[in-house]
């Protein structure tokens, strides 16, 4: 198994709602791709903050209270939202779009799980797109492993 | 044409839903559907074993996806749009949606007036409406208990607000379905009139506007006008409007059914007027307007008098 890409991306806030894009290189004769990432923290503790943050951010988009006090609470603790996309020498090769923060994906030709779709392991420059779509801590740490088998 | 109970917003474990595409069809044969449509957010990776099970197991599956944009999400029905979500941005939203509808996709405007960032990115829509009106379908109402709520009363007022000002946007409800439900929450379902049971029928339905939303309520509505019959979605010409209407229980409901109709609103842009209406009672009312008319069925459910229907609108304009 040979290690394609491993790094620790750093987020902020100033990231929230753009793609951030890591590539690597695909080596001929690779057969499988196996990516892990793994981001932290997850969750956002601080009630204070969530409480508030929903508060504002709901008579923003709503100019009326969407919950109760009740509802808000049970909303907590806010977390942190990754999507991620992979994109072949070819093209779009899928998306996945979950709520967990440790996630491990396979792909090849005949299959794919995670949202990927099965497709030929080329021989090239591919992309790994970390789409941020919720980010309320002060940064997040994303750990992306990818890997090829032969 | 008949009326199919269709759900347009599913998604399974190829995006964060908890059921495999075979437990979704499972769980739609269930619940009594006629067809539902797989939108998985941002891929289609599940389609392929959706739809194959669906047609082993008599459920008409229809290919699609959900853009999840970071300023708001949209279900694209037909499988046939090469659009990539992360290229659509606010200023090329009108652009991207003409695009899918001119590869013969159907693009809804998913809950617009739900609550976002933080607890739901993307999911209150953050696109200038305007740019986003030339959309196909509006989710008036979306997931569970949809017509309660300020999200429910604001996306009814907004579509309302839209046809209004001469835009045809078909009524559409989203289920966005993610769990399992064995015995299902509070939820509603939306009817398209459609000559087949087909994906490209239910689609055509869909696109021609013959659709409306219920919760455990089926509505035959017509509207007859110049000694012509039209069904909902169409273009009348003639400003002597007569809506005939009644309704009945559904048996596929299973939560918290409706006990009784209390009445029957038409709604156009110049007011709105209603009229007592009883399960399996046929009436008529006269309907004036120049741009649209929809009819909201009002009746009682949990001890109260709630929202049960809306249908699409009939239109004026054209020669018919």
């Amino acid at each position: 198994m040979a290690t394609l890409f491993d790094r620790v991306c750093v987020l902020t806030k100033k990231d929230q709602s753009t793609h951030r894009k890591l590539y690597f290189e695909v080596p001929e004769g690779a057969k499988k791709l196996h990516i892990s990432v793994r981001y932290e923290p997850k969750y956002n503790y601080d009630e204070e903050y969530g409480l508030d943050l929903i508060e504002r951010s709901m008579l923003k988009q709503a100019g009326e209270p969407l919950m109760t006090r009740g509802e808000m609470r049970a909303a907590l603790p806010l977390d942190n939202h990754l999507s991620f996309s992979l994109d072949s020498p070819s093209g779009a090769a899928g998306t996945a779009h979950r709520g967990n923060n440790v996630q491990n994906f396979t792909i090849c030709e005949d299959s794919a799980d995670g949202g990927f779709y099965p497709c030929r392991i080329e021989q090239g420059v591919w992309t790994f797109v970390i789409s941020v779509t919720c980010i309320i801590t002060d940064k997040i740490e994303v750990a992306v492993k990818i890997e090829a088998e032969a | 044409m008949k009326y199919y109970r269709c759900e347009l917003h599913t998604h399974t474990t190829s995006s964060d839903g908890k059921m495999t595409p075979e437990e979704l069809v499972d769980r739609a044969l269930a619940c009594g559907y006629d067809a539902i449509a797989l939108t998985d957010h941002n891929t289609t990776a599940g389609v392929k074993r959706a739809v194959e099970e669906g047609r082993r197991r008599g459920l008409t599956v229809i290919p699609g996806i959900e853009w999840t944009t970071f300023w708001g999400h949209f279900a694209v029905t037909g499988g046939k749009s090469d659009v990539l979500w992360r290229d659509i941005t606010p200023e090329n939203v009108g652009e991207k949606i003409k695009r899918a509808q001119t590869l013969g996709d159907i693009v809804t405007i998913a809950h617009p007036r739900r609550m976002g960032y933080p607890l739901c990115s993307g999911c209150h829509c953050d696109y200038d409406i305007e740019s986003i009106s030339g959309a196909d379908c509006y989710e008036v109402w979306s997931h569970y208990y949809p017509n309660e709520g300020v999200a429910a009363r604001q996306q009814k007022e907004q579509w309302l607000s839209l046809l209004a000002e001469g835009h045809r946007l078909s009524v559409v409800y989203g289920y966005d379905w993610h769990n399992r439900d064995d015995v299902p929450p509070s939820y509603a379902c939306t009817y398209v009139g459609s000559e087949g049971k087909d994906a490209d029928s239910i689609l055509r339905g869909v696109k021609s506007g013959a659709t409306y939303i219920s919760i455990g309520v089926e509505v035959e509505c017509k509207a007859v006008s110049g000694g012509r019959e039209y069904a909902i979605g169409s273009e009348i010409a003639s400003e002597e409007t007569e809506i005939e209407l009644s309704c009945f229980r559904s048996e596929d409901y299973r939560s918290d059914k409706p006990t009784k109709l209390t009445r029957a609103e038409i709604v156009t842009e110049l007011g709105k007027e209603s009229f007592p209406i009883a399960f399996g009672e046929k009436i008529k009312a006269k309907a004036t307007f120049e741009r649209f008319c929809v009819v909201c069925i009002y009746g009682e459910r949990k001890r109260e008098e709630q929202l049960l229907a809306i249908t699409g609108a009939f239109y004026r304009g054209g020669n018919g």
